[in-house]
């Protein structure tokens, strides 16, 4: 009698049912896989190395390079971060396990929560891993070169953790990071060493950051033929330019570079001018002391509102990237994909949010 | 007026309440409304088969105790579905835990009104405007003539029935609420209209709610147990009924008991923030009662707390009310609270009492004295 159900009505069903489903199993998240804490332990109050035990194998199969989102339910609130694998794939085969280093940012809520509240035995949530940073299909035979900053050294530990012992001797390594901890990242490099890698760890403490002298001493004057590159926005930039410049110079082919960035949450101060993308192309300059829904309105937009007091929640945008503050509530939402109240908060940082526009 | 009210004092005083309780908000609170939802969910689904199994599988005074226990169920589950869980997420007030869940603008309703167009006039227009005749139409739904201000018309003379009629079909007053306000269907178009959507959008969301709730208890159930399709159908309307007669009930004690007061539009024109927390508090009343009482009710008992703060958890007004309680009588503000009959017979006594003429002298409260 009942025909099929169409996908949307499947979904809704879902979405109904799945309350009667976290009754019974109260970790159980829609879309989401459940991961049981392992391991969790902070070195230095800053490198964090988090080992996780998986169940659905197929769904979080990943290539080594590759990140996973993880969720945390943190005092009621659910929070995702996107962390690349330090493990291989071969960890989740044979062991259903999947490490990450993470590195603790100061202030960060997530990390934080990891570092100091997180334990074995606990449950979070993880789904399935996205991410192009990984190892070339046409990688060639000639060198690679890897090249990491701070915690941008686990997406290439796992590709490295990957790779044939016979293949790591030709390839070359070199990690940057201040201090001197031995993480469980410094272990694992030093084992991938005593099986032949050429690896140079630079403490940023003592030397400098990425120079040309670097490279120059690392691999004389060897060619490069793909370069692997994790970590901040300018660490990638001034690495891709030195190698660049470095094969002109040595009349060499130029390397072909993969590289993967991560971004650290910047907060300004609320004074100043802020740019705001509206619905993804459209552009509003926010002024520090007026409400974002002010600023919008100034620039033409007729986002939908109420009360203009932050009690309706009419106005609720989605957030996707940047800091505001909520003069009512006193709180600063800086979480991908949050709702905020535009008519009761104040730009911090340049913003993206998405929001609705009144029909005429 | 005995005393004057100091505004900014009262306004840092809530200000600093609101701040408080909501540093307070988080593990329990996520908990709480989770399990609620699950619960209430698993009743539905377990009185609607109850329903079924009574008339198909019972007979005689089994079938008839476990057909009224399912239906009982079924219109629990519709109450909390709707005050407890739908109205209180509706505000926004589980916004913070980032759960598809409990999204305000994702969560749908057991009830015939489209949550869009509940969130508008309700949010927006009822708890910004609360009690200001001629821009709050929650102020007796512009059927009921519940205060000097509004001209008397011979059939405020039998409103008493129209306020049985309403509270019997509530939730149709909810899903028409908003359409009546734009006369969408009858009437001269509202001048001035801040509808974000189009008129045609409106109306659509109507006929496309009302008409999902009707398939879904009216048809598809009636269908999937088709032997007993009739009393199937019987119970749906029946638990339909008492929710409604529920909320209603509830809804007029929090605004239209005998002390609540109403306001007009010019004393209200340019009012600061304290002024506007003082209307509220003579706007609503409270009603006492257990701890299950108030979650049935979706903590609207405390509708002097839920008007003051609308987009904080609802369980947490119970601890909040004390305060509010002292705020009030440190500035000599009334706070209306009492039992169940006491105010339900003060909005009985109100609808009749309005349903004659009266004198004109306007009573409207200028709260700017």
């Amino acid at each position: 009698m009942l025909r099929t159900f169409s996908p949307k009505q499947t979904e809704q069903l879902a979405h109904y049912l799945t309350p009667i489903r976290q009754l019974l199993s109260p970790n159980y998240k829609r879309k989401l896989a459940p991961a049981k804490v392992l391991f969790c332990e902070t070195l230095d109050d800053e490198c964090i190395s988090l080992r996780l035990k998986v169940s659905h194998i197929e769904k979080l199969a990943f290539k080594p390079g590759q990140h996973f989102q993880l969720s945390f339910e943190i005092n009621g609130r659910f929070l995702t971060r996107t962390f690349s694998a330090a493990s291989t794939p071969k960890d989740l085969y044979e062991n259903k396990v999947v490490e990450f280093y993470i590195k603790k940012i100061p202030d960060g809520t997530v990390t934080s929560f990891i570092a100091d509240e997180l334990k074995a035995g606990d449950m979070i949530n993880i789904a399935k891993a996205q991410g192009s940073f990984v190892i070339s299909d046409n990688s060639s035979s000639a060198m690679q070169l890897f090249l990491a900053a701070g915690s941008g050294i686990s997406p290439i530990l796992s590709m490295l953790k990957s790779l044939p012992r016979e293949e790591l001797t030709k390839h070359k390594a070199i990690w940057y990071r201040r201090g001197n901890v031995q993480s469980p990242a410094t272990k694992s490099l030093r084992l991938l060493a005593e099986n032949g890698l050429d690896l140079k760890i630079i403490d940023t403490e003592i030397n400098n950051r990425i120079s040309d002298k670097h490279l120059e001493h690392a691999l004389s004057e060897k060619s490069v033929s793909d370069a692997y590159i994790c970590g901040p926005i300018g660490f990638i930039q001034t690495a891709g330019n030195l190698l660049q410049q470095r094969a002109k110079k040595l009349n060499q082919t130029l390397p072909s570079i993969y590289s993967e960035t991560f971004v650290i949450p910047k907060i300004s101060g609320s004074t100043s001018e802020h740019t705001i993308t509206v619905n993804k192309n459209a552009t509003a300059t926010s002024i520090g002391n007026e409400p974002i829904l002010d600023s919008l309105e100034s620039a033409g937009h007729k986002p939908v509102f109420g009360c203009r007091a932050g009690a309706c929640h009419q106005c609720s945008a989605t957030l996707l990237s940047g800091s505001v503050k909520n003069v009512l509530t006193d709180q600063t939402h800086r979480e991908h994909g949050e709702k905020i109240q535009i008519c009761c908060s104040f730009a911090e940082s340049d913003l993206e949010i998405e929001i609705q526009e009144r029909v005429e | 007026m005995t005393q004057q009210i100091q505004f900014d004092v009262l306004e840092k005083q809530f200000e600093e309440l609101r701040e408080q309780t909501f540093k307070k908000v988080g593990t329990e609170d996520a908990n709480y409304i989770r399990k609620l939802i699950g619960f209430q969910r698993l009743l539905d689904i377990v009185s609607r088969i109850g329903i079924a199994c009574a008339f198909l599988f019972f007979d005689g005074y089994l079938m008839w105790s476990i057909a009224t226990l399912s239906v009982l169920g079924l219109a629990l589950s519709k109450i909390l579905d709707n005050m407890e869980i739908g109205h209180n997420i509706m505000h926004g007030q589980y916004d913070w835990m980032h759960d598809p869940i409990t999204n305000s603008k994702r969560f749908d309703w057991d009830n015939a009104g489209d949550s869009d167009s509940w969130r508008r006039y309700h949010n927006y227009e009822h708890h910004t405007y609360t009690n200001i005749i001629g821009k709050d139409r929650d102020f007796g739904y512009g059927l009921l003539r519940l205060s000097d201000n509004l001209k008397w018309r011979p059939k405020n003379l039998y409103q008493i029935i129209t306020y049985l009629n309403l509270s019997l079909l509530f939730e149709w007053g909810v899903a028409y609420h908003e359409l009546a306000g734009e006369r969408i269907f009858i009437g001269k178009k509202k001048e001035n209209s801040k509808l974000p959507i189009s008129r045609l959008d409106l109306r659509n969301a109507f006929f496309k709610k009302a008409g999902k709730q009707i398939l879904k208890d009216y048809i598809l159930f009636p269908l999937i147990f088709w032997p007993v399709a009739l009393p199937v159908l019987c119970c749906a309307i029946i638990a339909n009924i008492l929710r409604n007669l529920w909320t209603a009930t509830i809804i007029f004690c929090g605004h239209f008991t005998e002390e609540a007061q109403t306001f007009d539009e010019e004393s209200t024109k340019n009012e600061s923030k304290g002024q506007w927390y003082y209307r509220q508090i003579l706007g609503s009343s409270n009603i006492e009662g257990s701890k299950l009482f108030h979650i049935l009710t979706g903590h609207l008992s405390y509708q002097v707390e839920h008007h003051l703060f609308p987009d904080i958890p609802a369980p947490r007004y119970q601890e909040m009310a004390p305060k509010v309680q002292e705020i009030c009588r440190e500035h000599g503000i009334p706070y209306n609270t009492g039992s169940f009959g006491r105010q339900y017979w003060g909005v009985f006594k109100r609808i009749v009492k309005y349903s004659f003429p009266t004198s004109v002298t306007s009573q409207v409260k200028s709260i700017h004295n």
